[in-house]
């Protein structure tokens, strides 16, 4: 394990693979080394060392951290400030290790359930610092949302999976905390019922910025007895009780409607978050589908009919599945995802499994031949994270 | 955009534009400048100015 403290040591140990043609793992703190393929390398080169907030300007809504700093850490300093990362990044509850880094949630461009409102971590990207596979220091974007000269290249390294280069630094956009979240609860509808539901809520104009749909088994997990279909509000307290209120009378039709105060919802969205509402088991394979809202629930039901558990975010956009890790389970699920026109992530399984099939989509020629082009482009010599998204 | 990016930036931009674009056909000197006393943004097979 290579992890130098500051960036011409990133640099130096790119240059020294390069020049041994010895490829390297790339990670943080190796949290999410389980998602897509394993990466089979002597050396493993972290940012794990390279640490701290060079700038925040909490009046500025900007914030700067090098790779290597904890999500933890990140979070409590914009705590302070009253602010907070947008996209809500996830803290899976299945991952390998204590904490993230903020390098590695860039890097696999992971969004929580108020993406459907506000965007993706990569939409928040505003800036970087990165070490090529050429084992070139290159910056990219800046310190405002306009940003014009040049190729945005964050875009392209939001969810690379370390394939392209080392993030060494990351700029991103925050906002305040919201003063109030509330949550809109409905009992006991069928998957189709509740995207009808949930896709009326955020066609609303009451900002929803959280939709879900736990079925039976993910709800008792959250200790309910039936389905649940929930709906999210973030503001200031007084807009957050009108806009509940009218919530409330906008999907009375499907049932009873319940309530969450700011307590209850911020503990049961940040349960959404982190996948927790998942009925998992030691050994089971996780993975994510990302489809049109309309197509979640064919998703959803056609991973209930080879066994796997799992419920919906992003009103229906977001699957999160979980089961036992055959090939059939994994089979059932990639043709779902594909019948749904979708991306989906194999986030967690055996070895053989991660080896033996894809962990992503299986691309078309033309983008194949374009991304190889482009890897081509910063990692000439194929030394970063070889594999890990697609065999070679 | 000189001022803005160091040349291993700007050669590192020229390649994803050459990865999307090999044959620079699509709006070539709309993002970068092809001054004469800069490097051909081109592909390497392509002439270079002088």
């Amino acid at each position: 394990m290579i992890a130098p403290d500051d960036e011409a040591g990133i640099a130096a140990a790119i240059c020294a693979a390069v020049a041994n043609r010895e490829p390297l793992s790339v990670e943080g703190l190796g949290s999410k080394s389980g998602f897509l393929r394993p990466v089979q390398t002597a050396r493993t080169l972290s940012t794990c060392n390279l640490t701290g907030i060079p700038l925040y300007a909490p009046q500025e809504l900007v914030v700067s951290a090098r790779a290597g700093t904890t999500l933890a850490t990140l979070e409590a300093t914009l705590a302070e400030a009253g602010q907070h990362l947008i996209a809500e990044p996830p803290d899976y509850a299945f991952l390998d290790a204590p904490a993230q880094t903020i390098g590695g949630i860039v890097a696999t461009n992971l969004s929580g359930p108020r993406r459907i409102a506000w965007g993706a971590m990569r939409d928040h990207l505003l800036g970087m610092r990165a070490v090529t596979g050429r084992g070139e220091v290159i910056r990219s974007g800046g310190r405002v949302l306009k940003n014009v000269t040049g190729l945005d290249l964050c875009k392209l390294f939001a969810g690379s999976y370390g394939t392209l280069g080392v993030m060494t630094e990351v700029t991103l956009k925050v906002l305040p905390k919201p003063e109030a979240t509330g949550t809109v609860l409905l009992w006991g509808l069928h998957p189709e019922e509740a995207v009808r539901a949930m896709s009326i809520a955020l066609g609303s104009p009451y900002s929803v910025s959280g939709a879900a749909y736990l079925p039976q088994e993910a709800a008792m997990v959250m200790g309910y007895e039936r389905p649940s279909t929930i709906v999210r509000v973030e503001d200031f307290a007084d807009s957050v009780t009108y806009r509940l209120d009218r919530l409330a009378t906008l999907l009375g039709r499907f049932g009873t409607v319940e309530i969450l105060d700011t307590a209850a919802s911020l503990s049961l969205w940040r349960a959404v978050r982190d996948a927790e509402p998942l009925p998992i088991q030691p050994d089971d394979a996780v993975w994510r589908v990302s489809v049109r809202p309309s197509c979640g629930t064919s998703v959803l039901r056609a991973g209930q009919s080879a066994g796997l558990f799992g419920y919906l975010d992003w009103g229906g956009g977001l699957v999160f599945l979980n089961g036992p890790p055959t090939g059939e389970a994994h089979a059932a699920v990639v043709d779902a995802a594909r019948h749904a026109n979708g991306a989906w992530w194999l986030l967690r399984a055996p070895e053989s499994l991660r080896r033996a099939r894809d962990a992503v989509p299986h691309e078309a020629a033309a983008l194949a031949a374009i991304r190889q082009r482009v890897v081509a482009a910063f990692d000439p010599a194929g030394i970063l994270n070889p594999g890990r998204m697609f065999a070679a | 955009m000189r001022v803005q990016f160091t040349e291993i930036e700007l050669e590192q931009q020229r390649r994803v534009k050459s990865a999307f674009d090999p044959e620079w056909l699509l709006n070539t000197a709309k993002v970068f400048p092809l001054q004469a006393n800069t490097p051909s943004a081109g592909p390497d097979d392509l002439p270079r100015a002088a």
